[in-house]
């Protein structure tokens, strides 16, 4: 029989996404490009990034103002929920029936939702229905309606979802993290029965005001559409948009000191979900591209990672373990987490502070780094093969300050990163003792 | 976190994608490439140049409904060994050598197929294939590695299915609407089968069901069949077709002969929620494009009657309905999540009315064209992922759909009549042969 692998052994060692395998038929790389990003500005001042691409017949727009959650007056958290679900439910002449009927016959998609520094929306269309679809976001922004029924059901439908959160795993451990961390600040403040109950009207209409306006506003559009069609369009949908607009600065927040103990968080099931938090590093750090390339060694890799490896294929004691950059513009976080059954969850924690304390004393080595480097930059294509995912990757982008050739420049940033930079990161930030870890389920069985 | 290699809860996650289907042809010239190789290999390419990206996946006709008695989760399980070790890929190195290369890959089991696929920039895509032939026949399994992954399993278990009450309740309709047929058993298996399952077992399942005659590939992106077929004959061609592989063998699927009611407390649920479920179509059945389109406008969406008569009228906090299809026969089901203040009982009683009355009255000339329109229009928007499109071929091709049928698809949706969907609506949905679960809050 031929073999059919020969020299894989080979490859596996080599370890770099430049040293390829003489193949006996090969394929050319391919001469498609990413994201060809267009900067478009409308006579009335509007500015969106622009993928024109017509190989779908349909148009993906996303768009996205600073302010969320973090925003909200305290006794009305929870507002900026509401506003976001009440952007379908009605407009103009059309009631929630009719718009969301309007919308299944122009066969469009728009939704909008919160983050804790963002409000964002995305609509979909079709080619053929594009200018009615433009037209109905205008009218969502121009004479949104705030009719009983709808407005009343995103408030019983938020109440509900508060109340299923409190025997959900992951938003209690969500939650008990930001008591520990950073209580009383914006960020881990919560939605109650009260506070969704007090929101009226009058309260979501001059938020939409504040917040909606735009000197805040970031917008993408990828697909069937030329530069010249699109200005108009954005002129006419966000048009009406007040110019600018004050609300309150949210603070940076400073974490508490991390304790020495898990905090627990008694929930029934045969799990223990940990989630673990250390310090982080802003987007703007000058070692931002290190820190990611480390992370992707500890944890972010999905099947190649120190954690994954020894957590999950060596040991067989989770399904799952990660780690991430949180990078939120007001509190940075190393943070990941994992699950196992309840009386391996002290051994977990456990190993998650061995091999920390390992990767900050030893640093990654230069094989770990040459991988970590192959796949970031090797995958990033990977995050362009549609419409919709590049419009929600520039709109990404977008939030985080990157210039419009960021698609082509990113990559290069990563390949600039040295084994002396990921061994400075790690010796900074790879400290057991900084990180904070939650348990919820019943992790003394 | 996103975990990947797996996603044994197929039933519920397929049900979401239920009406994101297939074949538009977007560009005139459009269309899917197919080529069978000599060993019984069967290919598909699906082209799309957006992006120097391709989407290779390798389906298996067989799933965990092949399973014997008693080795519940074997399919599943072999899923994951998949990514061990072969003669010349170092234990543990498989998916750390796709990441090298820039590219992803992961893995999926279904009652009726398993599935493997990567994602990786075009020029690497020869490598990935050599790998992928190596494992159809060269899978070697160490003890060492077996035994942490049946852990693996074990916790995976764990975390989708045992700490979640909604996949409790799930698992026992299945146990009940499809009682006697194998869909009955859960694809990850049973904790207690799975604790006992071998290497030996995997190595069977292997031998049983693994070769290139009873595999399909599926590629989709920035490449042509002129490019494709070459390689294809290269690599897998040169795996030799197995000939002993074994046929896949089921016992019909039986209609209960009466309803059944099931219900599970938990508490963990803060919101009881009922749903009730009926047997459906096989994939490709003659009634599967009339069911969907009924099924949509009964409660599709936020203009299905079940949202308007329901959501709307303050009565529940969720509502929905669907038809799932597969290869033996899929189901039915329609669910509600009463709001605070209406009982189980009353929100049973008015989602089956509003069910009832379409059922009697049909859909109006609106509702119709509505929705056959939606779901047809929904194939574009299927054709912006090439994972997506990969998966909705895949899948159907598994099954035994060819290209043609598959294709076909949105004529069908778009011939769909009001009688069409009077009648099969009536023929699922009526009658005895139903379960009803409950999933209800405990007192903590």
């Amino acid at each position: 029989m031929r073999r059919l692998a020969a020299g894989l052994a080979a490859l596996a060692l080599a370890g770099c996404a430049t040293e390829r395998e003489a193949a006996e038929l090969v394929l050319p790389a391919s001469t498609s490009s990413l994201a060809d990003v267009q900067v478009v500005t409308s006579p009335g001042g509007i500015t969106a990034w622009l993928v024109s691409e017509s190989f779908v017949p349909m148009i993906s727009m996303e768009w996205t103002w600073s302010g969320g959650a973090s925003v909200e007056p305290a006794g009305l958290r929870g507002i900026g929920w509401v506003l976001a679900y009440m952007m379908n439910e009605g407009a103009g002449d059309m009631d929630t029936s009719a718009y969301g009927a309007r919308m299944e016959d122009l066969d469009m998609k728009f939704a909008c939702g919160q983050w804790s520094d963002w409000t964002s929306c995305g609509m979909t269309t079709l080619k053929a229905t594009a200018d009615e679809s433009f037209d109905m976001v205008r009218q969502a922004f121009s004479s949104l309606r705030f009719d009983d029924e709808p407005f009343e059901r995103a408030k019983r439908e938020m109440i509900v979802g508060i109340e299923e959160d409190e025997t959900n795993p992951k938003s209690v451990a969500s939650t008990a993290m930001n008591d520990a961390l950073i209580p009383g600040h914006p960020y881990a403040r919560r939605s109650t029965r009260q506070t969704v109950s007090a929101i009226g009207k009058s309260d979501v209409r001059k938020l939409m005001a504040q917040l909606m306006t735009k000197d805040r506003l970031l917008v993408v559009v990828v697909g069937d559409i030329t530069a010249e069609e699109l200005k108009p369009k954005l002129d006419e949908v966000f048009g009406s948009l007040p110019a600018t607009s004050s609300l309150p600065v949210v603070p940076d927040a400073k974490a508490l000191p991390a304790q020495a103990k898990p905090v627990v968080k008694e929930l029934p099931q045969p799990q223990t979900l940990i989630m673990f938090s250390g310090p982080g590093i802003r987007r703007e750090d000058p070692d931002f591209y290190a820190a990611y390339v480390l992370n992707y060694i500890l944890g972010g890799g999905s099947f190649s990672s120190r954690l994954t490896d020894d957590v999950r294929e060596k040991r067989g004691l989770t399904y799952g373990i990660g780690t991430g950059l949180s990078i939120q513009p007001h509190f940075w976080r190393w943070q990941g987490s994992s699950a196992t059954m309840n009386d391996k969850a002290d051994e977990v924690v456990q190993l998650i502070r061995e091999n920390i304390a390992k990767l900050g004393s030893e640093g990654p080595t230069a094989e770990e780094l040459a991988d970590a480097k192959a796949y970031i930059t090797g995958a990033f294509p990977l995050a362009f093969d549609s419409n919709t995912k590049i419009a929600q990757n520039l709109i990404g982008f977008r939030q985080d300050g990157m210039p419009a050739d960021y698609v082509q420049v990113r990559n290069s940033y990563f390949e600039a990163v040295t084994l002396e930079d990921v061994k400075r990161v790690a010796r900074t930030y790879m400290k057991p003792e900084d990180f904070t870890f939650v348990m919820v389920g019943k992790p003394t069985d | 976190m996103r975990v990947k290699r797996c996603i044994a809860a197929m039933v519920t996650a397929m049900a979401a994608l239920i009406a994101l289907p297939a074949s538009a042809q977007t560009e005139p010239d459009w269309k899917p490439e197919t080529f069978t190789l000599a060993n019984g290999l069967t290919a598909v390419v699906l082209p799309d140049h957006r992006a120097p990206v391709v989407t290779h996946m390798l389906w298996y006709r067989v799933g965990s409904a092949d399973e014997v008695k008693g080795k519940s989760g074997l399919a599943h399980f072999l899923e994951h060994l998949m990514f061990k070790a072969t003669d010349d890929i170092p234990a543990g190195e498989f998916s750390k050598i796709v990441a090298r290369n820039g590219g992803q890959d992961n893995a999926a089991t279904s009652y009726d197929y398993t599935t493997y696929h990567f994602r990786v920039a075009k020029d690497r895509l020869p490598q990935m294939m050599r790998m992928e032939a190596d494992r159809m026949v060269h899978l070697k399994l160490d003890t060492e590695e077996v035994i942490p992954e049946l852990s693996v399993v074990r916790e995976e278990r764990r975390q989708t299915v045992d700490s979640s009450p909604a996949a409790i309740l799930d698992e026992m309709v299945s146990a009940q609407i499809y009682a006697g047929h194998p869909y009955a058993i859960p694809i990850i298996g049973h904790m207690d089968e799975l604790a006992k399952l071998s290497r030996d077992d995997a190595v069977d399942w292997y031998r049983t069901w693994y070769g290139p005659e009873n595999a399909i590939l599926v590629v989709a992106g920035d490449i042509t069949a002129a490019e494709l077929k070459p390689l294809a004959e290269d690599i897998y061609g040169a795996v030799p077709r197995r000939g002993d592989l074994k046929a896949r063998k089921w016992p019909p699927v039986q209609a209960l002969a009466k309803s059944v009611e099931l219900s599970h407390a938990d508490p963990k649920v803060s919101q009881a929620s009922w749903s009730r479920t009926w047997l459906g179509v096989a994939m490709g059945d003659g009634d599967a494009e009339a069911l969907q389109v009924g099924m949509e406008i009964l409660g599709g969406g936020r203009v299905s009657r079940l949202y308007r008569e329901l959501n709307e009228q303050g009565r529940a906090t969720m509502s929905g309905g669907y038809s799932m299809e597969m290869e033996a026969r899929g189901i039915v089901a329609i669910s509600a999540t009463p709001a605070p203040g209406v009982s189980v009982a009353a929100i049973e009683a008015e989602a089956m009315a509003v069910t009832n009355k379409f059922l009697r009255e049909g859909p109006t000339a609106q509702e119709l064209s509505r929705a056959k329109k939606m779901i047809a229009a929904s194939a574009v928007f299927t054709r912006d992922n090439q994972m997506r499109l990969a998966e909705w071929y895949g899948e159907r091709l598994t099954v035994g759909q060819t290209v043609q049928q598959i294709e076909g698809w949105e004529d069908r949706i778009r011939a769909v009549t009001a009688a069409d969907v009077m009648r099969t609506m009536s023929r699922y949905l009526a009658g005895t042969n139903y379960v009803d679960a409950v999933l209800l809050p405990e007192a903590k």
